[in-house]
């Protein structure tokens, strides 16, 4: 039954990629102008005289001159058949070698601060919630306020800033210099997983809080229900008693964000990486819109669309598996 | 008869310190509980009943609820020989000791059929977890085996099917019935139910009544069942004590207590049960005024501000104490308890 659910799910997946890569595509040619009119501006501003049928010349070859259905048609069918997601004109780079080397760290880095979020942010919700109103709570709830209202990038400068001041170390970067651009290497993971928790945390920062918040007030809700006191009164532990019910109710909002919570990761990891300068896809999204790298920007948010999709999926499938009372009502 | 004796509740006093001030949820209470014996407490919403069973299995939330006197006495032992006793007001309410006595000694059901049970584990996982807590004898794999028993013995159909659903699967009364098979998979000496036909329309009311009755004479366990309906207690109980604003006003064998009520507010409380003969329908008599708000009780008897027979200069100055107006029947009250006693009383305590 749940084997079946996840197919159906799967095939459903399909035409919503389509969908995705169509309204990506769209969005990202709209605005005025293309990839060659910036191109061109730079070059007559550095004195390069650039004739007009160079430019129709160029804007043939990257088939710029046709209607936008027709270049859609090419970019999708080159991704889908020959896994070939077009050329960056400012990095000069095919956009899958650029890619190649970002989207595995903005997945790391992605999935650290979830898992970092919900380390953190399961087991203070749930103390916070058993011990309410006492001294460790109320510390919590005000670390939770400014978690959530302070942006990641001020967090970020603020970071930087007491890090140099303090203690002469500049934190930024996700490696020391010899392993920047070294191959892959044991020591250069181990080198990565020293300098990653510092944008884990910075990013998560809000995340944590958030969950921390929605954790407490669930557990509140789920502490005074009869079935925990049901339990209570059967003898058991105070702590078995307490995961095997209330907070196994209670996991349900952390497993239903999943899925929302990865474009939050991303969209709040561009700002805190450009800042920390932290070689994910954030900041080359950021430069490829600014330039009009229509491939480039087009594949970013195609890819991370996906990774989204798939991660509601996830949290779909482990919502079913939580909940049974949502196994029955979604199947039958 | 004396070793008849499971339970014995000396003076329960468990009171609540909230921001407002002190709530007197239950303020010394007493009665026993014998084998095979059904004790009815019966009383309004708020007048310290299922504080008073929740006390009992130490269930009360600490802060803001405590125990401050008393004694909860749970004699030990068993055909005749006494041990002796503990006194569960004494225990530490997350201790080794009460837990073990949980759902293994004394067990309870809940008003709440919808939601007594976790939504997210089967009905024979909850069942089972509470046979291998409490019964190390137990295989793991046998102890399915006891639940589907256990399911089948409160008279649930397919018991092998249903030990494998989830609550919200099962109807209210079959939830109910699951409550109960789960509170006697250890065969408790005494049974709590607080409360639990409230939330069932009728007639599986009486369904449930009839395997309670059932169930107690086939085990021989003692059962103290809340209620704040007559009928129900008058069908299930022997002796009933009637409980209002934390205290008991009188107490009484069932047949005694509804053929000749002696406290006002007994006598309200059965008055204002419409009757199916009467010829015309009257006015429901109900008791004058409300519950106060219990930050303030009237001085005196705290039913004095509602009492039809109230006597000015007596009940607002003392509370009466339950004494013995006829054998095995107490009441509360200044009609039939020696007024000067309870005013010099007053006057020595200042």
């Amino acid at each position: 039954m749940l084997t079946q659910y996840i197919g159906r799910r799967l095939l459903l997946l399909i035409p919503l990629i389509l969908l995705i890569s169509v309204i990506s595509f769209v969005l990202i040619q709209l605005p005025p102008g293309d990839i060659l009119n910036m191109e061109v501006l730079r070059l007559r501003s550095a004195g390069t005289q650039v004739s007009e049928e160079e430019v129709e010349a160029l804007r043939q070859l990257y088939g710029l001159d046709k209607s936008m259905p027709e270049q859609y048609w090419l970019w999708i069918t080159n991704i889908l058949f020959k896994g070939n997601f077009g050329t960056s004109f400012t990095y000069v780079k095919s956009v899958s070698e650029i890619l190649a080397a970002r989207v595995p760290l903005t997945a790391a880095v992605s999935v650290l601060t979830a898992v970092f979020v919900w380390v953190t942010a399961v087991p203070i919700g749930v103390y916070s919630a058993t011990h309410q109103y006492s001294l460790v709570d109320y510390f919590w709830t005000f670390i939770s306020f400014i978690g959530v209202a302070t942006p990641g990038f001020l967090l970020a400068l603020i970071f930087l800033w007491l890090a140099f001041v303090w203690f002469d170390i500049s934190a930024i970067g996700l490696f020391s210099q010899q392993y920047e651009t070294a191959p892959w290497s044991w020591g250069k993971l181990v080198n990565m997983l020293q300098h990653i928790w510092v944008p884990i945390v910075i990013i998560g920062m809000a995340n944590t809080a958030g969950m921390m918040r929605t954790m407490r007030g669930m557990m509140l809700d789920e502490l005074n229900k009869q079935y925990v006191i049901t339990a209570r009164s059967k003898g058991l532990t105070e702590t078995r008693l307490l995961v095997k019910y209330p907070v196994r109710t209670s996991m349900n909002p952390v497993f239903s964000t999943i899925g929302w919570m990865l474009p939050g990761i991303i969209s709040g990891e561009v700002l805190v990486s450009m800042v920390l300068n932290i070689p994910t896809t954030g900041p080359v999204l950021l430069q490829a819109l600014l330039n009009q790298d229509m491939f480039l920007a087009g594949s970013i948010v195609f890819i991370l669309s996906i990774l989204t999709v798939v991660g509601t999926l996830v949290s779909d499938i482990l919502l079913v598996w939580l909940d049974p009372r949502i196994r029955y009502e979604g199947v039958a | 008869m004396a070793h008849d004796l499971i339970l014995e509740v000396k003076n329960l006093m468990t009171h609540f310190h909230l921001h407002e001030g002190i709530v007197r949820a239950v303020d010394g209470v007493s009665f026993n509980v014998r084998r095979g014996q059904t004790l009815g407490i019966i009383g309004e919403s708020g007048c310290g009943k299922s504080v008073t069973v929740h006390s009992i299995l130490r269930l009360v939330p600490s802060p803001p609820g405590n125990i401050v006197d008393g004694q909860i006495l749970l004699h030990q032992g068993e055909n005749g020989s006494d041990t002796g006793a503990i006194d569960l007001a004494q225990l530490d309410p997350r201790g080794a000791q009460i837990r073990a006595i949980r759902g293994a000694e004394i067990s309870m059901v809940f008003q709440e059929p919808m939601t007594s049970f976790g939504p997210m584990h089967t009905i024979g996982n909850q069942i089972i977890e509470t046979i291998l807590l409490h019964q190390e004898d137990v295989e793991s794999s046998d102890a399915r085996e006891l639940a589907v028993e256990n399911l089948r013995r409160v008279g649930i159909p397919r018991a092998e099917q249903i030990v494998d659903a989830y609550p919200h699967q099962l109807s209210g009364g079959m939830r109910q019935r699951a409550m109960i098979a789960m509170a006697l998979s250890c065969t408790p000496r005494l049974l709590i139910a607080d409360e639990p036909t409230t939330a069932l329309d009728v007639t599986i009311q009486a369904q449930i009544l009839e395997l309670l009755t059932a169930l107690q004479e086939e085990v021989g366990m003692a059962v103290i069942f809340i209620t704040h309906n007559l009928g129900v207690i008058a069908e299930v109980a022997d002796e009933v004590a009637v409980m209002y604003l934390g205290r008991i006003v009188e107490q009484a064998g069932v047949n005694e207590l509804f053929d000749n009520p002696q406290h006002p507010y007994t006598q309200g409380l059965l008055n204002s049960i419409p009757h199916i003969d009467e010829e015309k329908l009257p006015r429901l008599r109900a008791i004058e005024g409300v519950v106060p708000d219990p930050y303030e009780i009237p001085s005196g008897c705290a039913f004095s501000d509602r009492c039809p027979s109230f006597m000015p200069g007596t009940c607002d100055r003392a509370m009466p104490e339950l004494d013995e107006t006829v054998p095995g029947h107490r009441v509360r009250c200044f009609l039939y308890s020696d007024v000067e006693e309870g005013l010099t009383e007053v006057e020595h305590g200042g």
